[in-house]
């Protein structure tokens, strides 16, 4: 029987992420920079992001959470959304990871700025260079990021802060999952699904 | 003289990845020498299947034909049949001189020779998605196989239940698309820019002929000056072949593979499945003399109808057929002393071919044994809802070059099959302007299509 415990989630992280994305976009390995911005430099579009998710989420046994955000958060300003994701969500999504780097610059930097109870003003300019990448495509560089919607954040995502946010998730993951007691169902689902992965079907992990 | 449409529609493009060929003249060549594509299938086990010989698509290699990211993409979310059709479009549309005008247009990066917005797709489809649904059957198998002979095995709607959370929990977000007959249509329109209409047909054996047809009336009203019309198919898989097999509807000559499909023969047990993509553009008539395309015939006919009468069976008159043929020369405004050739549809089932040649005595009278009517299934095999189309490219090309195709393995005379089906061999046609095609389906579905040279005497215009 397979360890519950034990993790889909490989070593090499970034080389995972990037055999995923040649796959889902059809690029060699070499297009996959750590400062490729998926929407502009790699063409992700939603379907992509939620194959993305999907493949994360099968192949590495991790929960995304942020891949249901309804129409009118991801339309609200950038402080504002990502208030109310951090209210609904509960300090899980992709937009929330980004601002618990703040400790650590990054982005996260720029949203804790952005979101705080004394929101500096920060140029878009800023913003890219604190996620480590260039001003997307058709934004001014000087321009108040206070202008951006939540969604429009999805411009600024590289593979090196996907590659970071998909290893936070499992850190987390796993810290839950070794707290066991109320996370034991959890972990039996993991086990469940690990079993059929590996074509191994395990009867005793499947109890009612 | 009646139904006249209101423009004329031109022929120019087309394109095949079939059987016997990668390109119209290949596939003609070979049908001429009577060669059949029909094979032992060998590309999935067959050994429960009451067929187990099929006239495969050998040796494609889509790399070869598609080089774009995008499409490539879209490619990712397709089976072997749409991605032959992204093939087959390519031929038909360089063929017509249009493809590079068209993927520098859809670009943003100049203007091709039509408009997007002139430009529509329709297309002959089969079910989609059956990869994918075997791949589901294994999927279930190998989460929940061993729960039912558990020594306490759980009740049966329980694992139903296990099996639905299964699903949820391993269904890609592409499945949908995947399962999409018109995805194909979809993704065409996006790799050329096509902005006009866009419509898939899935009446089975028929649904590329109505394509065709439907796709000449978007022209002729005007919605449309250029149509990319065909269609594409397979039912060589485990699944579908058994399904078909199940409708006494195939043969079970599985020894003699070339043999097995033998048109208006006594001995006829069935047809033999081919698969397959054919593509045709289709042109205002007007369009094409203004950009100088060449012009390989007119569509000045179709007709179409059902029989309104079994699910799997014509009736034995074959009104239903008649009612399609008469229809197509209608629209035409053609007289059946007209028609030189008529590519049958003569799938070799015990029905159809009777049927089929009493429906050609119906309309054409005494003038139904002055022509040649040929079954190039018998070479082929049926290529179901790509049938249509890839017999309309081979009644183009029988036009072009005045040569008729013959129809093979048929030996033993049978007195209801009692026309000229050209078996000994291809025959040259010194006077040939105007070719009928048909596709019958199940379902009761007919539908023929007329094609006449554009070099024809007696064009109606």
């Amino acid at each position: 029987m397979t360890d519950p415990a034990a993790s889909l989630v490989p070593a090499d992280l970034r080389a995972a992420l990037t055999a995923i994305l040649c796959e889902i976009l059809v690029l060699n390995p070499e297009d996959v920079q750590p400062g490729s911005k998926l929407v502009d430099d790699l063409d992700a579009d939603s379907i992509a992001f939620l194959e993305l998710t999907f493949r994360i989420e099968s192949d590495f046994g991790l929960e995304v959470p942020q891949a249901k955000v309804d129409e009118q958060t991801l339309s609200m300003s950038l402080p504002d959304g990502a208030a109310r994701l951090k209210a609904i969500m509960g300090g899980s999504t992709l937009f929330e990871f980004m601002e618990a780097e703040a400790g650590g610059g990054g982005l996260g930097g720029a949203m804790g700025l952005l979101g705080g109870a004394n929101p500096a003003p920060l140029t878009i300019g800023a913003l890219a260079a604190l996620a480590a990448t260039s001003v997307p495509k058709g934004y001014d560089p000087e321009a108040s990021t206070a202008t951006l919607r939540l969604r429009e954040l999805f411009r600024f995502i590289t593979v090196e802060s996907y590659v970071r946010y998909i290893q936070h998730l499992a850190d987390a993951q796993a810290r839950i999952k070794a707290l066991g007691g109320a996370e034991a169902m959890n972990a039996e689902a993991a086990a469940r699904l690990r079993a059929a992965k590996t074509g191994a079907f395990a009867p005793g992990s499947t109890g009612a | 003289m009646k139904n006249r449409p209101l423009r004329r529609v031109a022929v120019t493009g087309l394109g095949v990845m079939a059987p016997l060929g990668h390109d119209p003249q290949t596939l003609f060549d070979k049908l001429c020498a009577g060669e059949s594509g029909v094979v032992p299938l060998t590309h999935f086990n067959t050994a429960h299947s009451a067929s187990r010989i099929g006239a495969a698509v050998q040796g494609f290699n889509l790399g070869e034909h598609i080089h774009d990211r995008a499409t490539l993409r879209h490619a990712r979310l397709m089976e072997a049949p749409q991605q032959w059709a992204l093939a087959a479009a390519r031929q038909a549309l360089s063929d017509a001189g249009l493809e590079d005008g068209l993927l520098t247009q859809a670009a943003g990066q100049g203007a091709a020779a039509v408009a997007g917005s002139a430009l529509g797709i329709c297309l002959g489809t089969g079910l989609a998605g059956r990869g994918q649904m075997q791949d589901w059957s294994r999927l279930l198998l190998r989460h929940l196989g061993g729960r039912l002979r558990e020594a306490d095995p759980p009740s049966e709607d329980t694992v139903f239940d296990e099996a639905a959370a299964v699903m949820l929990r391993e269904t890609n977000p592409v499945a949908l698309l995947q399962q999409c007959p018109s995805l194909l249509a979809a993704v065409l329109a996006i790799r050329y820019g096509a902005r006009g209409p866009n419509a898939t047909v899935v009446s089975l054996c028929a649904a590329s002929a109505q394509a065709l047809g439907e796709a000449a009336w978007m022209i002729a009203r005007g919605d449309a000056a250029v149509m990319l019309a065909g269609g594409t198919d397979s039912m060589l898989n485990a699944t579908d072949l058994a399904a078909f097999a199940r409708l006494d509807a195939v043969s079970a000559a599985n020894d003699d593979p070339a043999g097995a499909c033998k048109p208006f023969d006594a001995r006829r047990d069935g047809c033999v499945v081919g698969e397959g993509a054919a593509m045709l553009v289709l042109e205002d008539w007007q369009h094409a003399q203004e950009r100088g395309a060449h012009i390989h015939a007119e569509l000045a006919g179709y007709g179409t109808s059902d029989d309104a009468w079994r699910i799997s069976a014509p009736p034995e008159d074959g009104s239903g057929a008649a009612l399609a043929m008469q229809r197509a020369l209608d629209s035409a405004g053609l007289p059946p002393e007209a028609i030189g050739h008529i590519n049958a549809h003569g799938t070799a089932t015990r029905l159809n071919d009777s049927a089929e040649t009493a429906a050609i005595h119906r309309v054409f009278g005494a003038h139904a044994r002055q022509m040649p009517i040929v079954s190039t299934k018998s070479m082929t095999g049926h290529l179901i809802a790509a049938a249509g189309a890839l017999e309309a490219v081979i009644a183009i090309q029988s036009l072009r070059q005045r040569r008729v195709p013959p129809t093979i393995n048929l030996a033993t005379p049978d007195a209801r099959c009692d026309l000229d089906y050209n078996p000994a061999g291809a025959r040259a046609m010194p006077v040939l302007d105007a070719v009928l095609s048909n596709s019958f389906a199940i379902g009761g579905v007919n539908a023929s299509l007329l094609f006449t040279r554009p070099d024809a005497a007696f064009t109606p215009h």
